[in-house]
């Protein structure tokens, strides 16, 4: 359209859009109400007056082709679109069914074609290519469904394309202002602070000598609910196992703790191996979390097991022992061994808390509970490892024929020895 | 073997499984060309396959290419003209399975091309996708390219017009490298990685300083620097390790051994558990 035409429509519509704003409920004008009513008028004029160019104008298409569709869809500048659709046997215009066609036919197939070719197009040419499209022929439902398809494109121009304003890059160095021009030398190394104490502040009271003997009593006796709870759940559920781990910690202390030494030391090389060895596939990095938190909780779980066992042992020593001379031995079984066991090994953890009140002794005592713990955790860690958490029973001195451990102890025969011993073989 | 070959086979025998069975493949081609747009926000969702993206020809806004299954994919296409926003890609139909998409054949893909003049601000999301993006050309304001379980590679082989804002890479578990980031032209530049091995190359052209955070839990991480690049690391890592030849270490922070006399700086805030950092210098001028 011309520009002076233009204005003429542009008063005009301008006039259409005050007449009907006179009609209208009274509202507040803007400068969004007055466009949208200088569109209107502007879409009503070129309606009236066939002149209707802009609102056809294609801005973008879409065309979606599967096995059983072949859709054709273009928007147009007025924020309307275009649908042509061929599904089914049928030809559908804006979704509306307005035609039929044989499926599989000469149709179908060039309407494909057109669309396959067409893919790769920008807007102007899909659409000259739409126009210009010819089917040899057709007859028929074919030939009038055709005609509809030609019907539908017909009116539609291609929008040239409106560049967007020119970027102004940005230039080198714009962001630099915010850095000095010389860069700083590296900072040296600051001076600590020297905090200066403030008069004003509360100092805490210093805990009692009998605040620090309760709390160390009931941080230990926690402890031992604790992992006796663990223990008795552990002979409960897994007797066996537990009673290999501790015949291995007894009959082959010296090697359970050279393993257990080892393992120690392996331990973050082979967690760095799983790592590295995970990491290169995108498989592995999937497994990588779950395998990092399984082999954690399979060390925690040897630890505590090897723990266990150890205390285990130790009460089954202690309590063989005392009734090999004749002294009366209320519980012996796992969970007697177990609880004797365990008060054994957290004995200098209570020797330290009931010194704790004592000054540097305690020290002293807590460096022996801490190497106890440690040599009980090592040697069961290590007999874990060589029992295979239980399921190998090649170093618990089971096959030493009848001058096994079991029987040096001259126990009598109503302890539980034998049953255990006969259970296992 | 390059590391990309194991991943793209893994990532195929994860999409392929026994079911290279019935497929209704369907093709959708949708392009738009440019109205005047002043500037342009662009949302990419991707579920799964294979995702390239590149500058669009003159006088387009956008040009899409798609082949997806249509019985478990639905594409996504939606502009809002009067808002400038833009959402493009393919989501799944409820909870489907992504098997019987990983042969070259049946394998969804998504051929993007956005217009290089339109200043943009770009968010791309994908799922389990291989992605070979290219930024350079591209006007970009701002980008967020989060990835899952993925092998992705971004480049900025031109520089952006722009001064781009924030550029922000989120990366699951995914073997992921993104080369001439300073072309980027982004001051902010901030990398969240998951698992997986990450290579992070710094040439390009340089206008301005970078600050940039990089969080690792569990990989790798490369860093190719240009030798004239002054630069900083600072380091929170755990069983990470970390080769320091070219920096001096002065309190947390570890100083290029150039970085008083070069003229653009990279700020690094490296954190990382589990794996090592490793700094490759290029000969490559900022």
């Amino acid at each position: 359209m011309n520009s002076p035409a233009r204005s003429s429509l542009l008063a005009l519509a301008l006039a259409l859009g005050a007449a009907g704003s006179a009609a209208a409920a009274p509202r507040t004008w803007t400068s969004g109400n007055a466009a949208s009513r200088l569109a209107e008028g502007l879409r009503f004029l070129e309606r009236v007056l066939h002149i209707q160019q802009h609102g056809n104008q294609v801005l973008s298409h879409t065309i979606s082709v599967g096995s059983r569709e072949a859709m054709l869809e273009l928007d147009l500048a007025s924020g309307a679109s275009r649908l042509v659709n061929l599904r089914a046997g049928a030809l559908y215009v804006d979704n509306q069914a307005v035609g039929q066609y044989t499926v599989g036919g000469p149709l179908e197939r060039s309407w494909r074609r057109l669309l396959a070719d067409a893919g790769s197009l920008d807007t102007p040419p899909l659409l000259a290519a739409v126009r210009t499209w010819k089917v040899d022929g057709l007859s028929g439902s074919d030939l009038a469904t055709k005609q509809r398809i030609d019907a539908a494109v017909d009116g539609l121009t291609a929008a040239a394309p409106v560049p967007s304003a020119p970027i102004r890059s940005a230039p080198a160095g714009e962001s630099e202002a915010a850095r000095p021009a010389e860069a700083p030398a590296p900072p040296s190394i600051p001076a600590p602070e020297l905090e200066t104490p403030n008069p004003d502040a509360a100092v805490p009271a210093a805990p009692s000598a009998i605040q620090i003997l309760f709390r160390d009593v009931k941080n230990v006796t926690a402890i031992f609910v604790a992992l006796a709870m663990i223990g008795f759940g552990t002979v409960f559920f897994a007797r066996r196992y537990l009673e290999v781990v501790a015949d291995t910690a007894s009959e082959s202390f010296g090697r359970s703790l050279v393993v257990g030494l080892l393992g120690q030391l392996l331990l973050l090389p082979t967690l760095a191996m799983l790592i590295v060895g995970l990491v290169f596939t995108i498989v592995g990095i999937l497994l990588l979390p779950f395998a990092i938190i399984a082999f954690v909780v399979a060390v925690v779980i040897a630890a505590l097991g090897g723990y266990l066992a150890v205390a285990h042992a130790i009460g089954e020593t202690v309590s063989r022992r005392r009734m090999a001379n004749g002294a009366f031995v209320r519980s012996p079984n796992a969970y007697g061994y177990l609880f004797t066991g365990l008060v054994g090994l957290l004995g200098p953890w209570a020797a330290a808390a009931l010194f704790g009140w004592a000054g540097p002794v305690v020290y002293v005592l807590s460096a022996a509970a801490f190497v106890a713990t440690w040599l009980a955790a090592t040697v069961g860690f290590g007999a874990v490892l060589l029992s295979r958490a239980g399921l190998r029973d090649a170093f618990t001195g089971r096959h030493l024929g009848d001058q096994s451990g079991e029987y040096l102890w001259a126990t009598p025969p109503a302890t539980p020895a034998a049953p255990r011993s006969g259970r296992r073989e | 073997m390059k590391p990309g070959i194991p991943a793209a086979v893994t990532l195929a025998a994860l999409l392929t499984a026994p079911a290279a069975l019935a497929q209704t493949l369907r093709t959708l081609s949708s392009s738009r060309q440019l109205n005047g747009e002043s500037a342009l926000t662009a949302d990419i969702t991707y579920v799964a396959g294979r995702f390239r993206l590149s500058p669009a020809a003159p006088g387009a806004l956008y040009q899409m290419d798609m082949r997806y299954d249509e019985d478990k994919f639905t594409p996504v296409r939606d502009y809002d003209a009067a808002a400038g926003v833009l959402h493009l890609g393919l989501k799944t139909k409820g909870h489907v399975t992504l098997a019987g998409h990983g042969d070259e054949k049946n394998m969804p893909t998504l051929d993007l091309a956005l217009a290089p003049g339109v200043p943009l601000v770009l968010s791309i999301e994908l799922g389990a996708a291989e992605a070979d993006a290219e930024f350079g050309g591209l006007a970009l304001r701002s980008l967020r390219y989060k990835t899952g379980a993925s092998r992705s590679e971004l480049r900025f082989s031109r520089p952006n017009p722009l001064a781009c804002d924030s550029l922000t890479l989120e990366v699951g578990a995914a073997q992921f490298a993104a080369t001439g980031l300073a072309n980027a032209n982004c001051r902010h530049i901030r990398v969240e990685g998951g698992v997986g091995a990450i290579a992070l190359d710094f040439t390009g052209n340089w206008r301005s300083p970078v600050d940039a955070e990089v969080h690792l839990a569990l990989g790798t991480l490369k860093l190719l620097l240009p030798r004239s690049l002054g630069a900083t690391i600072t380091l929170n890592r755990f069983l990470a390790s970390f080769d320091q030849s070219g920096f001096t270490r002065r309190g947390d922070v570890y100083y290029s051994d150039n970085y008083a006399s070069a003229r653009y700086h990279l700020d690094l805030n490296v954190e990382s558990a589990f794996g090592g950092i490793e700094v490759v210098w290029v000969n490559a001028s900022p």
